[in-house]
């Protein structure tokens, strides 16, 4: 341990030293073209991760859309009745000459299709644009939205910062990543302009290969996941080798912030399991363009086949895509409790746990179709990956124990996200249990227990993620009362509309319906009420973040009191993050025994806490004065 | 074979907390039974699956009950004053950690044996149970029974009519599944079970459906209870993937034995067309003038039609029977020749899956759809 | 970082600074070896994504071996196995030479590594050309060129094209993958399956054979202005282990495809 006034400075960074241009990364270049120019062309991991985080809001607004499509029409079935003809004039009942009443067919319920212009076509219209809506959301959420959400926003943005870097690795390859993923959702939107296609997110063969909607389009649909999986796959090589190569002096592995562990923990699966999907997308492509025959059953291949190279990627993915809403978990329950966080190293293990164990498990997807043994091995692996999992949820609760703990909007959406992500783990067990998943498969039970998992988990983390870094980001508070409101609001609706979705898979819902017998009517009418009133929830902290950036107060450097590099510097960062490289001497939850920066030692009465505020103060004095030197 | 009153009491005995058993049968009914149907689950090997589900259900509210609980406790209580921080308090605690590891790996190992069990019960064919075979295509169900016959009765559900297949109370049945075009799943919720069916890959599906006793939901004609299940496809297959609906109807052996012999006795073209109908035409094309995804078969003979490409046939030649007849051959054959106007090449080719008799009476069939 | 010591002291040192002299690392790096560590890191990891970019063809390889063994036993007859065996000699001597070219500029004997280079870059180029002359285009449409040794084996239809360079084989054109294509001449029904993967599989080894050349010849540019040198040889030696890793993934394909009965 190194003396206390040291300590600061170091870590602060911000000695009096060379000098070079160190305004905020957010301050504009010049006029608005050079401004665009200079984003554009941008190699700061900082304006990327900002770009990322436009991007991927805007997509997960799109895929919101089309979620409310989908839940629109299952407000109704679609029913065809035989109602008795009505004179159109004088509105009496026609009868024939036998004095007979004239029937004709009435089909109600067509949500999507009185909304688009087919109504009163045959049922296959309508319930085609809901397959659509389906699949839309599905690719767009999976593929443009929880992949990338919190690696490539917040990791971008906050990686470096965290490990006391000025960048990622490669920032030229950082940007290409990012115009890849733009290029990747180009190809996407093309798709689903020139009308989108109905394969499910998961293009199972030989539906997808066979599908008749306009040839290319499906085509075009996969390449988009094939070049978003290129993104995926350069984003986790950049920080894997990050993490290796560019931490602080004084970081060691375990004096890591969990964040950096759990990212680090997705970079691996991203880079090991999306070329996987990378070759099955191409031979999805050729199947579908010179009709080679490896997935097509017509041909002697193996629809299985494609499950299996699909799953052996996409359940990696699934903790892809949730890792990194435990890892903004892990930031936010120490820091807004002024604890250390519980079973640290058990915390790092259990990430690196559940990457490992993640791609022995892509069976279980599979268990109405793949042979016994291998439903039964694939069953056992995949309550192993419970484990690791139950650890950090019991780890997460434990740190609150004596802790010292406000209820700030960011800790709100990390109890939500504890509330919300337990049910959605522990729905998961029955899924793993064989004779149980063999009824719940494909159900309505599955959908609400990934959306518990990837919405309630990740979604939920990321939008928390962002309420806890967003002074750090743009400099600027928001009106926390609003954005609890609107976190309770999310909460209420996502519960109304996904928990009674539980309740139709036990009960016999398959997913994927455009209509449903008459005795789900009632939950799917809850379900879908849930869902607008979600929507409205995060419209609601949409307009709270954008009346922040409009009218916000000036953020302070440590508005939560927390202890990683990222509080250390200013709001927002400068270009170069740190104004010297820092030197780390303490863990990054060691709460009990550091004054967080910038706060005052009555109000957190640490032993030595006078000394250590009286060295961040010198050290403050000599950054401005070094600032106004220049 | 326990039925439903009996399941929340095998899961009471395995180690999970003791609660009422009238607690249990409320949980139970309210997570799997359907208001109106009135099916019970109601086979082999159901109790097995919900007693397991219970127990899960169970353990996993009183885990989500203990985590919220605390949770919300602990953030009341230590929640931030002024000028005091944390308490010291461990960081980590090497026995509870491994606890709260071990402790759950002894319940998953015992749900995993539990599930394991109760799936190969479910998936082990019985050697005595009566073959059927059954056929999924976009999308519709048709099975054919051991003398040949083929289901001619249809319920209307939704929005479609759906077929509806007899199955004997009390024996063992096997379905050898099949699939002529996509993945598609065969799942009868009630029976809590389903298997994916394959094209170019037989899988089998069985159950042995409990007797009817006090559970019927309707009476036959000739005074016979019968009990109805759903069977719903639950691998997306496309357009009417959520019209891929049928009946399962449980009846008395000997009804059963009746049925399917009074179904392939001397059956008339007419008739015989109209099974066809029923088991591979009905989820498309309607016989009440309704649109759906084809023409409707109303009027059918004698009606002009046109095609996408321009051409057609006029009134006259469609009156001619044997004009008639080839032009239903020939969409039936190779539907993606000619479209008729006004709809899209939607119908797959019924080639190699209809015999000359079936061929001829479907459009005997049409003839008598004035 | 390996520092290499110079040896060489034949090769005539440069008149004036070179590039590669004054080279820093990027601001975020500590220092150079670093920086040459942390790519290299982030090369292997890509390498590994391109092992299993391949796995997949592999996997599928040994999947529908197994399923249909007499159908790959068919298909792979007509391949033969000493283009196959001729195309990996080329694809080792170019490992050679690639490998040769970064001990080159590490001597600062620029001159060679360019020779070599250039060298590793015509190989890559034989390479193809024998792979789309010899082996995709007889197969595709029957017409062998008329250099192939394979020719002899077969009458003469007395059909050419392209003024006599390549040769008709009635009867054996039309081995491509999939339907679309007529495939008319196999003795398996599963046949086509071959014919996926071994398309699939070389296919796309021959894209990466591109972008192997690509990267080569942008590496040959920097070389001759000098980027390159002792002290700072990054991008040769990335370039060099994506050139081995294409030449490792094709020491699989050809026994699994060529010499495997």
């Amino acid at each position: 341990m190194a003396t206390i006034d040291d300590r600061n400075a170091n870590a602060l960074g911000a000695a009096a030293g060379h000098g070079h241009d160190e305004g905020s990364y957010l301050t504009p270049k010049g006029g608005l073209i050079t401004t665009i120019w200079d984003w554009a062309t941008t190699v700061d991991h900082k304006k990327i991760g900002v770009m990322y985080m436009c991007a991927v809001l805007m997509m997960f607004f799109f895929g919101g859309v089309a979620a409310l499509a989908v839940r629109t029409e299952l407000l109704t079935p679609v029913r065809t009745q035989q109602v008795q003809q009505v004179n159109p004039e004088t509105g009496a009942p026609v009868v024939d000459a036998a004095g007979q009443p004239v029937m004709k067919s009435v089909t109600t319920g067509q949500w999507l299709g009185s909304f688009l212009g087919a109504e009163g076509d045959s049922i296959n219209k309508n319930n085609n644009l809901y397959n659509r809506a389906f699949t839309l959301h599905g690719a767009i959420m999976v593929f443009m939205v929880i992949v990338p959400s919190v690696p490539a926003a917040l990791g971008n943005f906050f990686l470096p910062i965290l490990i006391g870097a000025k960048d990622v690795a490669f920032p030229r390859l950082n940007l290409l990543s990012w115009y890849i993923y733009v290029c990747g959702s180009i190809f996407g939107v093309m798709a689903i302009l020139m009308g989108g296609v109905d394969t499910g997110w998961t293009f199972y063969t030989p539906y997808s290969t066979t599908t008749d909607a306009d040839y290319m389009r499906v085509v075009y649909m996969v390449l988009a996941a094939f070049i978003l999986g290129f993104s995926s796959i350069l984003t986790g090589l950049n920080f894997v080798v990050s993490v290796h190569k560019l931490r602080a002096p004084g970081m060691g592995w375990f004096d890591m912030p969990l964040f950096v562990w759990a990212v680090y923990a997705t970079s691996i699966l991203q880079v090991l399991a999306t070329p996987v999907i990378g070759i099955t997308l191409l031979l999805l492509i050729f199947e579908r363009l010179f009709h080679v025959g490896i997935f097509d059953p017509g041909l002697g291949g193996d629809p299985v086949l494609f499950q299996h190279f699909f799953w052996f990627y996409s359940h990696p993915v699934v903790y892809v895509m949730i890792l990194p809403g435990m890892a903004i978990i892990n930031e936010i329950i120490p820091v807004h409790s002024h604890k250390k966080i519980f079973g640290y190293r058990s915390m790092a293990f259990a990430s690196l746990g559940i990457a490992a164990v993640s791609f022995l498990v892509w069976g279980h997807h599979m268990f109405t179709s793949e042979g016994e043994l291998a439903a039964t091995v694939f069953s056992a692996l995949t309550f192993l990956v419970a484990i690791p999992t139950a650890v950090k949820v019991f780890n997460w609760v434990g740190t609150l124990y004596k802790g010292s703990i406000s209820l700030t909007a960011p800790m709100v959406y990390a109890l939500i996200f504890l509330f919300l992500f337990t049910i959605g783990g522990l729905t998961g067990l029955p899924l793993a249990t064989l004779s149980s998943d063999i009824h719940l498969h494909d159900s309505y039970f599955v959908v609400a227990h990934f959306h518990y998992v990837m919405m309630g988990g990740t979604i939920i983390a990321f939008v928390g993620g962002i309420h806890h870094w967003w002074p750090k980001m743009f400099g600027k508070m928001y009106n926390e009362r609003a954005a609890i409101f609107f976190a309770i609001v999310v909460f209420i609706g996502f519960n109304l509309t996904f928990f009674t979705q539980f309740i139709l898979g036990t009960r016999g819902m398959p997913r994927r319906y455009a209509s449903y017998v008459d005795e789900f009517q009632f939950l799917h009418q809850l379900s879908t009420i849930g869902s607008y009133i979600l929507g409205v929830g995060f419209m609601g902290s949409l307009a709270v973040f954008v009346h922040s950036l409009l009218a916000g107060k000036t953020a302070p450097r440590n508005p939560w009191g927390g202890l990683t590099l990222e509080w250390h510097i200013e709001s927002p960062p400068t270009t170069h993050n740190f104004h010297k490289e820092p030197i780390v001497h303490h863990g990054p939850y060691d709460f009990e025994t550091i004054l967080p920066p910038g706060w005052d030692p009555k109000d957190y009465p640490v032993p030595n806490a006078e000394a250590q505020a009286a060295a961040y103060a010198r050290a403050l004095a000599a950054e401005k004065a070094h600032a106004s030197h220049h | 074979m326990m039925t439903t009153e009996h399941i929340a009491s095998s899961a009471s005995i395995l180690p999970s907390p003791a609660f009422p058993a009238a607690l249990g049968d409320i949980a139970h009914n309210f997570i799997f039974k359907r208001e109106g149907m009135g099916a019970d689950p109601m086979a082999a090997g159901v109790s097995a699956v919900d007693s397991i589900f219970m127990y899960i259900f169970w353990i996993s509210t009183v885990v989500f009950v203990g985590i919220t609980v605390v949770m919300l406790y602990w953030t009341f209580k230590y929640r931030r004053r002024p000028g005091t921080i944390a308490q010291a308090s461990p960081s980590h605690n090497t026995i509870l950690e491994l606890a709260w590891s071990v402790v759950p790996l002894g319940f998953f190992v015992y749900m995993f044996f539990e599930g394991f069990h109760g799936y190969i019960s479910r998936i082990s064919v019985p050697p005595d149970a009566i073959e059927l075979k059954l056929t999924g295509r976009k999308w519709s169900w048709g099975v054919t029974y051991p003398n040949g016959a083929e289901s001619p009765e249809t319920r209307h559900v939704g929005a479609t009519d759906v077929p509806v297949f007899y199955v004997p109370e009390g024996k063992p049945v096997k379905f050898r599944m099949i699939s002529t075009d996509v993945l598609h799943s065969f799942w009868i919720p009630d029976f809590r079970i389903k298997v994916d069916v394959i094209p170019n890959r037989y899988t089998s599906y069985w159950f042995n459906a409990e007797k009817l006793d006090a559970h019927s939901t309707g009476t036959l004609a000739d005074g016979t209870k019968y009990r109805d299940h759903f069977v719903f496809c639950a691998e997306y297959c496309g357009d009417l993937h959520s019209e891929m609906a049928a009946i399962i109807r449980v009846v008395p052996e000997a009804s059963y034995n009746a049925t399917i012999t009074k179904w392939v006795d001397a059956v008339d073209p007419v008739e015989l067309g109209r099974r066809q109908w029923v088991a591979k035409c009905a989820s498309c094309h309607t016989i009440d003038g309704g649109k759906n995804t084809g023409p409707t078969w109303k009027g059918i003979f004698g009606r002009a039609v046109g095609f996408t490409d321009g051409g057609g046939h006029s009134a006259e030649e469609m009156s001619n029977p044997d004009a008639f007849a080839n032009y239903v051959r020939e969409s039936v054959m190779t539907p993606a020749k000619h479209i008729v106007a006004g709809y899209t090449n939607a119908m797959p080719s019924f080639a190699g899956q209809l015999s000359e008799a079936q061929m001829n009476g479907i459009i005997e069939y049409m003839k008598t759809l004035k | 970082m390996t520092t290499v010591p110079i040896h060489d002291s034949s090769s005539p040192k440069p008149a004036k600074r070179l590039p590669w002299q004054d080279y820093k690392a990027a601001h975020h790096f500590r220092n150079k070896e670093e920086e040459f560590d942390g790519v290299k890191l982030g090369m292997w990891l890509f390498l590994a994504t391109e092992v299993l970019l391949f796995s997949g063809l592999f996997c599928a390889y040994t999947i529908f071996r197994i399923l249909h063994p007499e159908a790959f036993a068919n298909g792979s007859q007509y391949l033969d196995w000493r283009w196959g065996g001729l195309n990996t000699i080329i694809l080792l001597l170019s490992s050679y030479t690639m490998a040769a070219s970064i001990r080159n500029v590490q001597l600062q004997q620029f001159a060679r590594a360019k020779f070599n280079l250039l060298f590793t870059l015509v190989c890559g180029l034989l390479f193809l050309v024998i792979k789309f002359t010899f082996e995709y285009t007889p197969k595709w449409s029957g017409y062998f060129f008329f250099l192939d040794p394979a020719l002899s084996h077969y009458p003469d239809s007395g059909k050419t094209a392209l003024g006599g360079l390549f040769h008709f084989v009635e009867g054996y054109g039309g081995k491509r993958p999939g339907v679309l294509f007529n495939y008319p001449f196999s003795s398996d029904p599963y046949e086509h399956l071959w014919w996926s993967v071994y398309y699939s599989a070389t296919g796309i080894h021959a894209s990466h054979v591109i972008i192997g050349m690509c990267l080569i010849y942008w590496v040959y540019r920097r070389v001759s202005k000098g980027m390159y040198g002792p002290t700072h040889y990054t991008g040769v030696e990335m370039t060099g282990l994506y050139w081995h890793l294409v030449d490792l993934i094709w020491i699989f394909l050809f026994p699994l495809l060529y010499l495997i009965h």
